[in-house]
């Protein structure tokens, strides 16, 4: 081990640096230019995501259903046993710590306010058939959790799969380049690899720095409805930036296992309380219905909707907006996740990681979605309205809306908008762990000098972005990253299929082979 | 109807709110604004003092009056008059009408409060200076038509036996040329006579759209129709009931003088707010309840951004669109944004949701690419009128000379100005149009160019007194001046818009449309995603949204094709290709992406070479 550390230290050191120095002033360079001409900026990131997305539309679908069959099969198939890690590795952290990880850093605050508005706004505008019927309220609830699913928490846990395997089994470093460089040897390879690392450190940069400028606005939002501070000032949203800064850096400045595991548990136990509260002070048996009913609607329909694209139903427009929509999200947020879920997965076996990636997740989505949603849905047919005419007046206030029909409304506001506030802080604090890990040789454990650079810099980026005051501009800067690293993915994908059958598998899997043949 | 299912909306709402249906007490509401604004008011009244109370929709007024008497209805706001009708009808001394409504309906059970303030009279209605019934001032006048009246009127009025329509025509001796044309819209009914569909239309006192859109009220000199006064009623038992009930409901008397309740009609008729918000904000205004913000309104909602240019002086267009935008966000508060100079700039910067403008807007010089806005809706249509003095027999060259044009900034001023600089002209003045004619009629000016909507007002009046004459100037438009301004159309205002204007003008037309956001400019990542949970402000409508926008308007004509707009740039947002060269770079972005799987699939299946090993699986 010291050996190959050794040599990728010779080899990879001056490049590392200057991949540090590169992917920083590219990022200052976007942070400046957004500054200085927020109009070219924004010209700029739409023209390249509006192309990228309507023209590569089958590409991203297929692919992502692509990747759940794939990491289905890694799972059930003879490398399912297969340890990320050396035989005598035990998992870091406890089933529950890690899934909490998972879960905040992967969903975060979306899931806050999509919980009641999207299976609402299928239920009022379904693609398909008529709007408020118990079928729509059932055709929503399955797309729901078709969105938020196996298939988002297929492309994390396949971009973390393959990061993870090659690190902790093959001890490369943690870059999403070095599957690449451990698995070709052509002359390509290198330079190919150090486009990867600095394509995934741009996506993160980018993504975290779009989905921190969106935090912020959220969270004015939030306030907005909560306490009726100023909607729309950038002085305000400059504010609450600051103290997200503040706060993230506080956090990055300790360990991944006191700050980020930290506010991961305070994140999940908040969400819970929530979750708990809504469970029991709301229609109880409703939401259980709804639960189980979703599960069965779920998994019945999901063979059938992970390749449908609707070609002969008109609702192209309808389908670019939320389920493609959702899929590039994900895979924008692929490289941030991916590298944060394999650096808290080592000594897992590939089974146990792939079911505990899709599984896991996936209920607790469906969960969340049959609590918030079958609340809402419930106010909506059995009891006073209101929800549809709330989500349709303006998505954000969904929540507030669902609060207000619940005991101790305005208590329940506050805990969502602490929630919203740890969320982005959890989300911005492990992408500076995680680029600070990519700027440094793929470290486990980065220098903190170098997560506190990252750190500002994301701030400046977000500061830019809020200063162009153009949220089209946020976003398309978010997902601008989704095009390069959906085919960095399919090389480290070639990548792990190439390297996969020289393992020599252990008695346990051999015999298998024997037994299935 | 869209009244009705408004109606329908707010009291699915507050029937959905109550817990115990046989406990609340039932308002009765007749099946237009008004009664829906008051039986709003009185729910809010009764909530106010901890009381459970429904608004009930009846069919009718003879629904409404059964269903009281039976003890369905608790409650309801009644006028004088048509109370009269169902006891026997008022009798001809001068008494009081409240109290002779009271001493009539004591015996019955029913009492009546003191008179809320206002008189909802039916009212005859002929558009000013317009059309056969020029000259006409009062009812007894109609029997002087040749060919007999034609009549827009609500269903009601036809069926009431003794101040109805029959009733009316018998008493004052006149003759129907027609079936009467049914129209239960107030505005629509308006539009009726103002398109000449008909010669008067039946419409209420207190009716909010009459003031701007150009009619008059006939006189009414043999008083055939009774005073209506308008009072609550309430059952005896109910006020036994409930003590403090009276002193509650009383608290309303005399609050709502005629201007008032026209106000407050206008709000929900014209520019199409929720009847129960209109209630809710005059009861506040009274300080009548406590303005705590009730359960079910969010207290922060961001209003609807609406611009326009107050040059352009498009008051029925605006008032049209704030319609159609409120039923699009019903319970969404609208605010004006008056812009100075180009109304598309707060759409375009995106400071505002919508704008009215008028087509040529989208043509300006200073646009070097088209602003990233697109036309939902049309709104409206005006005309070009040349106008010269009457005596001026002289068809040859109507557009020289001194010519006067609307004000600098304004939308007319701009098409007239760019007209007449193709005619190598210049305007001697500008100024607002009533100005320009008196200008005409002194001789200052040999013509007018301005842009209006056929048979607006401001022209239609001064029409009426003479002396002014309007010219065809269609034949302008050749085809080399349609490609420079591109938003102009050939067009005729019919014969008889104006007074004393037998043929038809052979002219040239321009829409005016309701502009929001670009489609093309939102970024395909649409509303949806893990962090994406912010609303944007300023998004687009969907197509859905602009096919019920364009409902609401009640016009069905899409925008100009010249324009940008769902039907001219496609209904899928993304199906853009050839616009902008992104047609090219979709194709090699697909082109590069298909490679590239090419080239990992290769990857994968091409046979491993030795050196390939990994020397580090044995560890």
């Amino acid at each position: 081990m010291v050996g190959v550390s050794m040599n990728s230290k010779q080899e990879k050191l001056p490049r590392t640096s200057l991949i540090f120095w590169v992917s920083l002033s590219l990022c200052a360079a976007v942070a400046v230019g957004g500054i200085l001409s927020p109009e070219t900026l924004a010209n700029a990131a739409t023209t390249y995501t509006r192309a990228a997305f309507s023209a590569l539309d089958w590409f991203f679908m297929a692919s992502v259903t692509a990747y759940l069959i794939l990491a289905v099969w890694l799972a059930f198939g003879k490398y399912g046993g297969l340890k990320l890690g050396r035989p005598e590795d035990t998992p870091e952290f406890s089933t529950m710590s890690w899934i909490a990880m998972l879960f905040s850093a992967g969903m975060g605050v979306g899931l806050l306010f999509w919980g009641a508005a999207e299976p609402i706004t299928h239920f009022t505008a379904p693609p398909i058939g008529e709007s408020g019927t118990p079928d729509s309220a059932r055709q929503a609830m399955v797309l729901t959790n078709f969105h938020w699913g196996f298939h988002a928490w297929a492309v994390y846990g396949l971009g973390a799969l393959i990061l993870a395997y090659f690190g902790f089994r093959h001890r490369t470093p943690y870059l999403a380049g070095a599957p690449i460089r451990y698995s070709f040897k052509g002359a390509w390879a290198v330079p190919v690899a150090w486009i990867a690392d600095l394509i995934a450190i741009l996506g993160v940069a980018f993504g975290v720095a779009g989905s921190l400028g969106m935090g912020v606005l959220q969270l004015q939002a939030g306030l907005h409805i909560v306490a009726g501070t100023p909607a729309d000032s950038t002085t305000m949203a400059l504010g609450i930036l600051c103290a997200l800064v503040i706060s993230y850096m506080i956090s990055a400045a300790t360990s991944i296992d006191k700050g980020i595991k930290w506010l991961s548990n305070i994140n999940m136990a908040l969400a819970a309380i929530l979750l708990v509260y809504i469970l029991i002070t709301g229609p109880t048996d409703y939401i259980l219905a709804t639960f189980v009913t979703a599960v069965s609607d779920y998994t019945s329909n999901l063979v059938g909707m992970s390749l449908r694209l609707y070609p002969f139903d008109g609702i192209d427009e309808w389908f670019a907006s939320w389920t493609l929509t959702y899929f590039i999200w994900w895979i924008a947020w692929a490289p941030f996740v991916g590298i944060f879920i394999a650096r808290i997965s080592r000594g897992r076996t590939i089974r146990g990681f792939v079911l505990g990636v899709l599984l896991a997740p996936t209920m607790v989505s469906i969960l969340w979605f049959s609590v918030f949603g079958g609340t809402a849905m419930h106010i909506e047919l059995e009891g006073g309205g209101g929800m549809a005419a709330a989500v349709t007046r303006d998505v954000t206030t969904a929540l507030f809306v669902l609060f207000e029909e619940l005991p101790l409304a305005p208590v329940l506001g506050l805990i969502s908008l602490v929630l919203i506030f740890i969320f982005v802080v959890t989300s911005a604090d492990s992408a500076t762990f995680v680029l600070g890990m990519l700027t440094s040789k793929g470290s486990l454990n980065p220098p903190t000098r170098r997560k506190l650079a990252w750190g500002v810099g994301l701030g400046a980026m977000s500061a830019a972005l809020l200063m162009s005051g153009n949220i089209d501009t946020v976003k398309a800067v978010a997902v601008m990253g989704a095009v390069p690293y959906a085919l960095i993915l399919l090389l480290q994908i070639a990548a792990l299929l190439r390297t996969l059958p020289k393992e020599r598998l252990g008695q346990h899997q051999r015999g298998r082979e024997k037994e299935g043949s | 109807m869209r009244l009705m299912a408004l109606v329908a909306l707010v009291l699915s709402t507050s029937l959905g709110c109550q817990s115990s249906r046989d406990e609340s007490l039932q308002i009765g509401a007749k099946p237009f604004a008004e009664q829906a604004i008051l039986a709003e008011a009185i729910r809010h009244l009764l909530i106010e003092d901890g009381l459970d109370a429904e608004v009930v929709t009846c069919s009718n007024s003879f629904d409404c009056q059964r269903r009281l008497r039976d003890g369905d209805l608790d409650v309801m706001v009644e006028y004088s008059g048509t109370a009269l009708q169902f006891v026997g009808g008022p009798t001809p001394d001068r008494e009081d009408p409240i109290s002779q409504v009271r001493r009539l309906f004591r015996p019955l059970g029913l009492t009546w409060l003191e008179p809320l303030g206002f008189d909802n009279s039916y009212s005859i209605l002929v558009p000013v200076n317009q059309g056969a019934t020029q000259g006409i001032e009062s009812i007894s006048d109609l029997a002087q038509l040749p060919t007999g009246v034609r009549v827009a009127t609500p269903a009601e009025f036809l069926r009431r036996s003794r101040d109805g329509l029959q009733a009316m025509v018998r008493f004052y001796g006149l003759r129907l040329s027609d079936e009467p044309l049914v129209i239960a819209d107030p505005v629509e009914r308006f539009h009726a006579l103002r398109e000449g569909r008909a010669d008067i239309a039946v419409g209420y006192g207190t009716d909010g759209s009459i003031s701007n859109l150009g009619l008059t009220e006939l006189s009414d000199p043999q008083h055939f129709f009774p005073p209506y006064r308008a009072a609550i009623v309430v059952r005896q038992e109910t006020l036994e009931q409930h003590g403090q009930l009276e002193a509650r409901l009383n608290t309303l008397a005399g609050r709502l003088p005629t201007d008032i309740m026209r106000q407050l009609n206008s709000a929900v008729q014209v520019d199409g707010d929720a009847p129960e918000s209109v209630a809710l904000r005059f009861l506040e205004e009274l300080d009548l309840i406590e303005s705590e913000t009730p359960v079910h309104r969010a207290k922060h909602v961001p209003p609807i951004l609406v611009s326009y240019s107050k040059q352009d002086t498009l008051g029925p267009e605006t008032a049209r669109a704030f319609r159609a935008v409120r039923h699009l966000f019903p319970g969404r508060p609208l605010k004006r944004l008056t812009s100075f100079r180009d109304p598309l700039v707060p759409v375009s910067s995106g400071r505002a949701h919508f704008s009215v403008v008028s087509a040529e807007r989208f043509f300006m010089k200073h646009y070097r690419r088209p602003p990233p806005v697109e036309a939902v809706a049309v709104l409206g249509i005006r005309f070009v009128h040349l106008i010269g003095p009457a005596e001026d027999r002289d068809e040859g060259a109507p557009l020289q000379g001194r010519v006067g044009i609307q004000p600098e900034l304004s939308s007319g001023g701009f098409i007239a100005e760019t007209i007449l600089s193709t005619m190598d002209e210049n305007a001697t003045l500008r100024g607002e149009i009533p100005v320009l004619l008196n200008k005409i009629r002194s001789g200052d000016l040999d013509a007018a160019l301005v842009v209006t909507e056929a048979g607006a007002t401001e022209i239609a009046r001064p029409f009426s007194r003479g002396g002014l004459r309007i010219s065809s100037i269609g034949s302008w438009l050749s085809p080399r001046r349609a490609v420079n301004m591109p938003y102009l159309r050939r067009a005729r205002i019919p014969a008889g818009t104006y007074a004393n204007q037998e043929v038809q003008i052979d002219t040239m037309s321009v829409q005016v449309v309701l502009v929001s956001p670009s489609r093309e400019r939102e970024a395909i990542t649409g509303a949806a995603g893990p962090a994406a949970a912010l609303s944007t402000p300023m998004r687009p409508l969907t197509s859905a949204q602009i096919d019920r926008l364009s409902e609401a308007t009640g016009i069905l004509e899409t925008p100009d094709a010249v324009l940008p707009s769902l039907w001219t740039t496609g209904r899928d947002a993304m199906d853009h290709e050839g616009r902008n060269g992104s047609g090219l770079l979709e194709t090699i972005l697909n082109l590069l992406v298909i490679a590239f799987l090419a080239w990992v699939v290769f990857l994968v299946l091409r046979r491993p070479t030795p050196h390939a090993m990994s020397d580090d699986s044995s560890s």
